[in-house]
């Protein structure tokens, strides 16, 4: 009992934590994200700047607070758009089956098999960076998974009792998909989408390290890991570690409450 | 014919996280050779409960509170889990209600009965297959050799039943339990399974506890019956008595709203109200009182009594009809 | 007067390897207004299908079916959703539970049909036919609040035939509607569907393998075998004394209170109904009576006496 609890707090903690840092960052920063301070360069975390300061001598703990919101804006966009429709998608082909079945079906296994970095820089090249093509590759390539889970879940549905009597009581084909099975595939969706948005959050921090994505000197996590990796070696430990942190902490914090839904979900669940 | 297995005073609750659940008060019942039991009752009565606390099945949420089941002259409830192992599946044997859900998929349906036997009697490969392959054939199975090999989901649900009832018998047990071994088969297999079992009662003195809501079907195999009601034990009698003359107003009741019993539409009684809830801290000494024509003062006076009305004809009721 | 539903020479098939699988081939059925009619067999004899082809869930490959006189056998499922006629055919299904939308309330699943097929002009409207369909069916106004997880099966079963009578459908196809039920509900169903017949004069066709339940509640019975309808005639008759050998064997194999009988066994199992030979009976393997013709020409099925059909070469108790 006092593990779940433990984990559950987590679940809730670490996802509410960052929820706030994303809507008050500008506030609640101690320091203006974006005011360089020769002086102080990369000075070691003290009491004045808990995490320390980068090499322009910008306060990296006011960094990290305002990156959540951009860092989450992508995660959430992203998520969201490949949910919806890869969901729909998904239902759709998983009630109707037939030709459309295969082709998308076969269409979701290449996605999956297509490198995302491959991908982003394709559309880097083509449509140059910005934190639209990031969002759109992150949620291109995480389709397959909302296709299949729809799919499924839609599938073992569709000739259920209630759909059935759906069907006698004149409802249409469109009609059933959107009143009677989509919420009812819910659940199993909103579990896969919070997992998903701890893989999102790095896959967008992942694309601006490599240069692909959002680009110095827009405070976002994966950018400042970046900026913070060549001094490292120097022993500037601080620049590059906490952006990690945060990185980390957001991943963990949705894994968790990806988990917490499912454990909730799972007990009330079927049909 | 001598008793098998006896319970006696069983009660039984179950721990959950809206209390306890006073599943079983005092069941007691007498299983013999060479005779079909049947252990009739709604869901939610008990039955499987009894079930699974005699062959120690039951999960660890349950909590015996009273009783023993004597079988073989030492009580099943009070063995280790070791020694219940020793017995479970060589002396006592269980058929589930549905057999493809106790199938291993991913083997042969003849190495499943292959299995048993090997478990109970080590004997070489070639013995036990043959033993295996014996079992088949008790059960009528045409073509055992062929369909020994053949996979759980190539068999028909009424196939499935019999390598289920073929596994619990492979070892020749004394006691089988078999829990609503034929709900789900159709009407005609259902009666092939139950001539199955009929036969291997007489031929080889097995006896059967078998558990059933449906009094029709009971009424057609079994040599006495036991009505469950909400956990109590409320009616013992032969199956000639018990039909012809019921004693306890729930008895009456389920006879009167069966549909193989009834004439006509209008012929058909249902019985008024719900069993109680059986998580309610004041449960009533009767647990059908509540929905009893029969009611009075008397009848919330005390434990039920088990009063003898017939040979072997037990009524546990202050006012049987 | 017209039938209420009268269907010909329906077949359906779905595909099986390279083979088709015939689970309905060439039924013929009239059912009168008010008329409570019983479809009986085993379980693969494909009186499913056959009920799903009445109700218009599923398209047959062949064949007519006519409502009333109007055809509806024309039109695709899909569009045979929006046509005048879908409110005249419901159907209620086995298992109470999976028969209700999780997430609706039992007023919102008997509500839902209505809003769609009868657009009442307003909520008003909505409210008095949901209400006049609870009460018929014996469901206290408390259950119209509540969603399925916090009804008994009994309740659960009575939203579903709420929901298919708020239509005043002429014909009310039951799929096994006993069989998922407790005992003590079993019984309350039955009267409740005799009652519903009386009183709202809907025909209904009981498609159930549990021969009291038809033997109780319907004027005719069908039986079905192997995707063909092989004996027909007024249930108390094929009951007591039935014509064809696989009927005898069905109701020889009924448990009865009280009768120990060790009647005649059926041994085996259908044969395959991926594409099956046209020439023989489909009985033939499994039929105590075996003689030559069975094997050289499929019996068709023949009137015995008024009322009484049976397709065998060799019908019980009269003469072939």
């Amino acid at each position: 009992m006092r593990e779940r609890n433990a984990s559950n707090l987590a679940a809730l903690g670490l996802p509410a934590l960052l929820l706030l840092c994303a809507l008050l960052g500008p506030w609640i920063a101690p320091y203006d994200p974006n005011a360089s301070n020769a002086a102080i360069a990369l000075q070691p975390p003290s009491a004045a700047h808990w995490f320390g300061a980068d090499q322009l001598g910008r306060d990296i703990l006011s960094r990290v607070i305002v990156a959540t919101r951009l860092d989450l804006v992508i995660a959430f966009s992203a998520v969201a758009l490949s949910g919806v429709v890869g969901s729909v998608v998904g239902a759709a082909i998983g009630y109707f089956r037939g030709f459309a079945d295969g082709a998308v079906s076969r269409l979701a296994d290449v996605l999956m098999a297509f490198p995302l970095f491959a991908l982003a820089m394709a559309s880097v090249a083509a449509f140059g960076n910005s934190v639209a093509n990031v969002i759109v590759v992150t949620a291109i390539v995480n389709l397959p998974f909302y296709i299949r889970l729809a799919r499924a879940e839609t599938n073992i549905r569709r000739d259920v009792g209630y759909v059935e009597a759906a069907r006698v009581g004149g409802s249409s084909h469109g009609r059933i998909l959107f009143v009677f099975l989509l919420p009812n595939i819910l659940s199993p969706l909103v579990v896969q989408a919070s997992i998903n948005l701890g893989w999102a959050v790095l896959n967008a921090a992942g694309l601006s390290f490599i240069g692909l994505g959002v680009r110095a000197p827009t405070p976002e996590w994966g950018v400042m890991v970046s900026d913070g990796a060549q001094f490292i070696s120097s022993g500037q430990w601080w620049v590059a570690l906490f952006p990690g942190l945060a990185l980390m902490l957001a991943a963990l914090g949705f894994n968790l409450l990806g988990d917490a839904l499912r454990d909730i979900v799972d007990i009330r669940s079927r049909w | 014919m001598s008793a098998l297995l006896k319970v006696t005073n069983l009660s039984l609750e179950f721990c959950t996280r809206s209390g306890a659940v006073r599943a079983l008060d005092s069941v007691g019942f007498e299983a013999r050779e060479g005779e079909i039991l049947g252990l009739v009752g709604e869901s939610g009565c008990g039955k499987t409960a009894t079930a699974h606390a005699i062959l120690g099945l039951l999960g660890a949420s349950a909590r015996v509170t009273s009783g023993s089941a004597e079988f073989l002259g030492r009580d099943l409830l009070r063995l280790k889990p070791a020694e219940l192992d020793s017995i479970r599946g060589r002396d006592a044997a269980i058929v589930f209600q549905s057999a493809s859900a106790a199938l291993n998929p991913v083997r042969s349906v003849g190495a499943q009965i292959a299995d048993v036997v090997a478990r109970h009697t080590p004997a070489p490969a070639s013995v036990v297959r043959e033993k295996a392959l014996d079992a088949m054939r008790a059960m009528r199975i045409a073509d055992p050799e062929r369909r020994s090999r053949a996979f759980p989901h190539e068999l028909s649900g009424g196939m499935r039943q019999r390598v289920g009832i073929a596994i619990a018998l492979a070892c020749t047990p004394r006691l089988l339990i078999a829990d609503e071994p034929t709900t789900g088969l159709d009407v005609t297999t259902q009666a092939a399974v139950m001539d199955l079992i009929h036969a291997m009662t007489r031929e080889r003195g097995l006896g059967v506890v078998l558990i059933t809501h449906d009094l029709a079907l009971a009424s057609r195999t079994c040599d006495r019956i036991v009505v469950m009601h909400a956990g109590q034990i409320v009616e013992t009698a032969p199956r000639e008595g018990f039909f012809t003359g019921p004693r306890h107003p729930y008895s009456v009741g389920l006879l009167r709203s069966a549909p193989a019993n009834a004439a006509s539409l209008d012929d058909l009684k249902p019985i008024e109200g719900v069993a109680p809830d059986l998580s309610r801290a004041d449960l009533p000494h009767c647990r059908f009182s509540e929905r009893c024509a029969r009611r009075a003062a008397v009848c919330d006076a005390g434990p039920l009594p088990r009063e003898a009305i017939g040979p072997d004809h037990i009524v546990s009721c202050w006012r049987p009809m | 007067m017209r039938p209420v539903l009268e269907a010909s020479g329906l077949v359906k098939t779905f595909r099986a390897g390279r083979g088709r699988f015939h689970a309905v081939d060439g039924v013929d059925i009239s059912i009168a207004r008010g008329e409570a009619v019983g479809l009986v067999g085993e379980s693969g004899c494909g009186k499913s299908t056959l009920a799903r082809l009445l109700a218009r869930l599923l398209d047959f490959d062949r064949g007519e079916l006519r409502l009333d006189g109007a055809s509806i056998g024309r039109t695709s499922v899909g569009r045979f959703a929006a046509s005048p006629q879908r409110a005249h055919v419901q159907m209620a299904f086995q298992d109470p539970t999976a028969s209700l939308n999780p997430r609706f309330t039992t007023f919102e699943a008997i509500a839902d049909p209505v809003r769609v097929l009868l657009r009442p002009k307003d909520r008003a409207a909505l409210e008095a036919r949901v209400f006049a369909a609870a009460e018929q069916v014996g469901l206290s106004r408390a259950t119209l609040p509540r969603f399925p997880h916090q009804l008994s099966g009994g309740e659960k079963a009575r939203v579903g035939l709420a929901r298919a009578m708020a239509m005043q459908p002429k014909l009310l196809i039951l799929d096994e509607p006993t069989s998922a039920l407790d005992v003590s509900v079993q019984a309350i169903v039955l009267k409740l569907l005799g009652k519903l017949r009386r009183e709202a004069g809907v025909a209904l066709l009981l498609v159930s393998h549990d021969l009291h339940a038809v033997r109780l509640l319907c004027d005719r019975v069908l039986v079905m075998y192997a995707g063909q309808i092989v004996e027909t005639g007024p249930a108390e008759a094929v009951f007591a004394a039935p014509r064809h050998p696989y009927t005898r064997a069905l109701v020889s194999a009924m448990p009865r209170i009280g009768v120990r009988d060790e009647g005649e066994r059926l041994d085996g199992e259908p044969r395959s109904l991926i594409d099956p030979d046209p020439r023989s009976c489909r009985f033939l393997g499994r039929c105590p009576i075996e003689r030559a013709p069975c094997a050289t020409g499929p019996p068709p099925l023949r009137a015995l006496e008024t009322g009484r059909e049976a397709r065998c070469h060799f019908p019980l108790g009269g003469s072939s």
